[in-house]
């Protein structure tokens, strides 16, 4: 690989990365897509799930809401297998007022989203579990995504036509010759060149750019989310007054997300995140508001993320297309060609960021190809849904994957692994091929392996000698793997759980140490 | 909806539910009590297409709740389901035909008891139950149950029960009106020994058991608010609502509330088993029971699923205990298997005997040649007489045979 | 219903304590709530409580301990779920076995631990990040919780032992006395001469 130049170099396997690089595989760049992890190791694997309608900016940013009601019906479109079209519910509580609702309802009208006033019985009759108090409702149409099939999708489909994806292999910096960047070079030395190389690493962009001379002022917010077992509401249940901490409650394929908070955190904590207790307490009290039942609904875990937040620079800071998504020219801005950087912006912009990412990649490289990827369906999204009569095993498989199904062989192995979320043995070496994993950790994210209350607790075992049979022929490595795989994946379960570690939770870790073998 | 009963989240799937679930034992398609109730109602509350139709397998025998250390509806979560998304599967033709008139025991036992002698002969007969095996999947080992010629209530409407100053309400179940009045005449027997005179119910339906599992809720539903109002009308007469019978029992006290969304609790408390009732009576002094000096039984005695449930075995087993006399065997719980209506079906039926072959093993250890089996379950009682030959006595029949009067 | 001793919880403990008392002669009866993973097995999941049903031992098979009937510091009766408040269960002694969290003998929330049946002392701290460990496989101060006894084992509650109620297994904090049976048996033998 290291002789071949490409078109362009992608840095980041999170939905922004993915998304461009799927833009430049379909208008025939090479393309390659290189990520230090598996996928969505920042924002995109620790974020909401949430496809904005864009509701909740249409009163502050015209112009972002816009945005998102058009990508919001693009991606309900192309991704119907990773976009649960679930609507969402905006609530006033007395003490909220119903002058903001008026003016919600029309700002939303204003940005072309469809915003409905519902009489509050309809809405408790909707969703009985919101709070009964409430003194109005308006029905948008938010939906549910989910954010790992998302990525694996566009991935997919980039490599499909023609893009190369290296996955667990970190950049260690950029390579300039002669003032321009050329490629980059692995943590293990490896040189690959390209025409362009696109940044799309979230907050660890700022650092690779430094390294080339250019200065990007990055903040990191963080924002930490719970998770329940069970699907409480089966819309997005929003707080109808100005935005503000754990007012967001989404369903998410058969769990229930609450969040989130905002706080600037230091950049050396974002490789390691995690929700705090008080973090969790202030959720849960906020999040008590819009659904009553929260206060005793069992959690699985809580965990954090990181926004990568653009600060104003001074000096100039390039090509802004809008307030949230930051496009930067580097040629332009920093006399360094041959870089781009792509940032900012939300989960539900993404296309549009890969778009534009990718009209100014085209621009440098002399392409004159146009942008498809609002027509064209990604892999699995071609309508296929479960149905009664499919056999019983393959239902939740055809649910995450739509017609992806087609690839996994059930009748070799329909054995049911993972039983919270129904993965069989089948699922898993579909995943194995197709996205390569390194652990259970990574499993999880095409899988959903683990994702559900016992938080693999009890299948563990048997997933992590399915894994290591196919990862590593040999019986005694075999072996070794499975309790490497075992142990790797308990302990990063556990930090998602000891911020929310009483009641139900509390009794399943006790279930967790006596069963590990941990307690005599 | 039923989100404080439907407790799927409490579920810590530790599967000690899935090694005491009988069907799981002889059965693999089935997928058990953890994935067929918490796991499944996950995925279910997603989208009714989750439904497995395996899940008609499940016998209710709640013995997964009783094995549950986090006390989750599993049973529960299993019929619910089945009432809720079970139509997507419903049985058309002469099967479902065959599930109507099993589950309609008021109907069927109306029509059958003038004809007793008739109804009782043909089905015993070898080409009716081969054409019955065939046409309608009733499996052709199962006896029936015979009809009474004399309901148990028109027995009843002769006795004369003025003479007492206290009395209890007596909701005898279809069993002892349309095939066995025996049991409800021990019944009255003993209540009258004790100083108590007997009502029955204003208006009795059958308790809509067998309507449940079949698929026929909304039915079920409208029986049980018959009975309902009717033991209302009992207990603010002050009057208690006995039973002999313990899944109707069971049914009548949580299955209204926890699977078809009757509530209750205005009456629960007022409606138990019979022997529950006089145990307590005896203990704080309040009813003595005379028994004969020369009476001898060898009992052995079953635990029926629902009664485990409950917990009310300690009952039947302490009021057999002290009866002079009476040599009692007190057996391992395990489940008989024909779990109501469910082992008449051809498709159950392999599977009902299997899983109470421990039962009919453990019996046939036990017994002797004069030996009884004794236990409050009428569809164990079917069973246990079919599969080891035996004689099957409710509890309270022993008790009235053994009274001094 | 009364007995010589209740023990209320049928695990490990709950199950050698009742077989030791009904060896000894005891009239005994078990309130255990649901299978535990200690006394299962693959095959016989109620092996041990069917063993002590042979032997006279009264098992109250998936029934929970609801509450307690104290006065003047002594024990007087436990109501169940099942049994209801027509059938106290009595006994001359009573013997907390009902687990740790996985088994519901202690209940937890956001702050707070608590043993649910008599109320009992349990010693933890309101700051909940004292409870664990980050590391998955290093001890965890949770598995050490459970409620205080006297030097005799006998539960405290409010600082002060219930004159007969004692506790043993899981139950029990990490540090404190668990029942010695065979001195139990031997006062018990003793109190009626």
């Amino acid at each position: 690989m290291t002789s071949k130049e490409y078109d362009v170099i992608i840095v980041g396997g999170g939905i922004t990365g993915a998304a461009t690089a799927r833009d430049c595989a379909l208008r025939g760049l090479s393309t390659l897509l290189i990520e230090r992890g598996d996928i969505c190791d920042g924002a995109s694997g620790r974020n909401h799930g949430l496809l904005h309608s864009g509701a909740r900016y249409a009163v502050t940013d015209r112009e972002g809401a816009e945005e998102c009601i058009r990508e919001n019906r693009i991606l309900r479109r192309i991704a119907s297998n990773c976009v649960e079209p679930t609507e969402g519910l905006f609530i006033s509580l007395p003490e909220d007022g119903l002058d903001y609702q008026a003016n919600f309802i029309a700002k939303c009208r204003e940005a072309g989203i469809d915003a409905q006033a519902i009489d509050p019985a309809e809405a408790l009759r909707l969703e009985p579990a919101i709070n009964p108090r409430i003194i109005g409702a308006v029905k948008v149409p938010d939906a549910s995504v989910d954010p790992f099939r998302l990525v694996d999708a566009h991935i997919l489909d980039a490599q499909r036509h023609g893009a190369d994806i290296k996955k667990f292999t970190a950049v260690a910096s950029l390579v300039k010759e002669g003032g321009r960047v050329v490629g980059v070079k692995t943590a293990a030395g490896e040189v690959i060149r390209s025409r362009e190389v696109v940044l799309a690493a979230g907050i660890w962009t700022a650092g690779l750019a430094r390294e080339a001379g250019v200065n990007i002022g990055m903040m990191p917010s963080k924002g930490a989310l719970v998770i329940f077992g069970h699907r409480i509401a089966n819309m997005v249940i929003n707080r109808c007054r100005k935005p503000a901490n754990a007012d967001i409650l989404v369903p998410g394929d058969v769990v229930s997300v609450l969040g989130t908070t905002s706080d600037k955190v230091p950049i050396e904590t974002c490789d390691d995140m995690r929700a705090t207790p008080a973090e969790v307490d202030l959720l849960l009290r906020e999040g008590e508001q819009l659904v009553p039942s929260l206060a005793h609904t069992r959690i699985i875990r809580a965990y954090a993320g990181v926004r990568p937040l653009v600060v104003a620079d001074p000096a100039g800071d390039g090509r802004n297309v809008s307030r949230g998504i930051v496009l930067l020219d580097h040629e332009e801005r920093d006399g360094v060609p041959g870089l781009i950087t792509i940032t900012g912006g939300k989960l539900t912009t993404s296309r549009l960021m890969a778009e534009m990412a990718t009209d100014l990649v085209c621009k440098k490289v002399g392409s004159s190809a146009v942008c498809r990827t609002a027509d064209l369906p990604l892999p699995g999204s071609e309508g296929r849904k479960p149905s009664f009569e499919d056999p019983f095993v393959e239902r939740a498989a055809i649910g995450r994957h739509g017609t992806e199904v087609s690839r996994m062989d059930f009748g070799k192995g329909g054995e049911i692994l993972c039983e919270c979320e129904h993965v069989t043995r089948a699922e898993i070496a579909y995943a194995v091929e197709h996205f390569g994993v390194r652990n259970i950790s990574d499993l999880r994210r095409h899988t959903r392996i683990g994702m559900g209350t016992c938080q693999g607790s009890f299948c563990i075992r048997s997933v992590a000698t399915a894994l290591a049979e196919i990862l590593s022929p040999d019986p005694r490595s075999a072996a070794k793997l499975s309790d490497e795989f075992v142990s790797q994946y308990r302990q990063e379960r556990w930090k998602g759980i000891t911020p929310v570690l009483w009641g139900d939770t509390l009794r399943e870790a006790e279930y967790m140490q006596k069963v590990n073998g941990n307690e005599i | 909806m039923l989100e404080g009963i439907n407790n799927l989240e409490q579920c810590l799937k530790c599967n000690l539910c899935t090694l005491v679930c009988p069907m799981m034992e002889v059965n693999p398609d089935y997928p058990g009590p953890k994935k067929a109730g918490p796991d499944g109602e996950r995925y279910r509350l997603k989208d009714p297409a989750f439904f497995d139709y395996a899940l008609k397998y499940c016998l209710n025998c709640k013995r997964c709740e009783v094995a549950c250390p986090s006390d989750v509806h599993i049973g529960d979560m299993i019929q619910t389901a089945r009432i809720l998304y079970g139509s997507q599967a419903k049985r058309k033709g002469l099967r479902g035909l065959r599930d109507w008139t099993l589950a309609s025991t008021d109907l069927v036992g109306s029509l059958a008891s003038p004809l007793a002698p008739i109804v009782n002969g043909t089905l015993k007969l070898k080409p009716v139950k081969a054409i019955m095996d065939s046409v309608i999947a009733v499996d052709k080992h199962r006896t029936f149950p015979k009809y009474s010629a004399q309901k148990f209530v028109s027995w009843f409407r002769r006795q004369d029960q003025s003479s007492f100053s206290k009395s209890v309400t007596y909701f005898h179940g279809c069993y002892v009106n349309y095939n066995y009045p025996a049991q409800g005449k021990a019944f009255v027997k003993v209540m009258n020994a004790a100083g108590y005179g007997v009502h029955l119910l204003e208006k009795e339906k059958c308790c809509g058991v067998a309507l449940m599992s079949n698929g026929f809720a909304d039915k079920a539903r409208k029986q049980g608010a018959v009975n309902l109002a009717s033991m209302r009308k009992a207990v603010a007469a002050g009057e208690p609502v006995l039973t002999t019978s313990s899944t109707c029992t069971f049914t009548m006290r949580d299955e209204y509330p926890d699977v078809l969304g009757l509530p209750n609790s205005d009456v629960r408390e007022s409606l138990m088993l019979s022997t529950k009732w006089i145990y307590e009576k005896v203990s704080s002094g309040e009813l003595k029971l005379k028994f004969r000096k020369d009476f001898k039984k060898n009992v052995i005695y079953h635990t029926a699923c629902h009664m485990q449930k409950m917990g009310w075995q300690v009952y039947s087993i302490a009021l057999l205990s002290m009866i002079p006399g009476l040599e009692l065997t007190v057996l391992d719980q395990n489940c008989c298997g024909i779990a109501g209506t469910f082992g008449f079906k051809k498709e159950n039926y392999p599977f009902s005997q299997q899983i109470g072959s421990k039962l009919f093993d453990d019996i046939k250890k036990s017994a002797t040649p004069d030996s009884v089996v004794s236990t409050d379950c009428e569809t164990c009682k079917w069973q246990i007489e079919m599969s080891t030959g035996m004689k099957v006595l409710n509890p309270i029949e022993i008790i009235a045979e053994a009274l001094d009067c | 219903m009364r007995f010589d001793a209740v023990i209320i919880g049928g695990g490990y403990a709950g199950c050698t304590v009742a077989g030791i008392l009904s060896d000894a002669g005891l009239k005994v009866c078990v309130v255990s709530e649901g299978l535990s993973l200690a006394v299962s097995g693959s095959k016989t999941p109620y092996a041990a409580q069917a063993a002590l049903q042979k032997h006279g031992v009264t098992v109250l098979r998936g029934d929970r301990a609801m509450g307690a009937k104290v006065q003047d510091g002594r024990v007087l009766g436990v109501e169940t779920r099942n049994l209801g408040s027509g059938t106290i269960l009595e006994a001359d002694f009573f013997i907390l076995a009902t687990g740790k969290f996985f088994s519901r003998g202690l209940l937890s929330d956001k702050e707070h631990i608590w043993e649910p049946v008599f109320g009992a002392d349990v010693e933890y701290s309101s700051d909940r990040t004292t409870w664990y460990d980050e590391d998955f496989s290093a001890p965890q101060p949770f598995m050490d919780f459970g409620v205080k006894t006297d030097a005799s084992a006998r539960v405290l509650v409010d600082g002060k032992a219930l004159e007969n109620l004692y506790a043993a297994g899981d139950i029990v904090a990490k540090g404190c006395k668990e029942a010695n049976v065979t001195k139990l048996i031997e006062d018990y033998a003793r109190r009626d001469k």
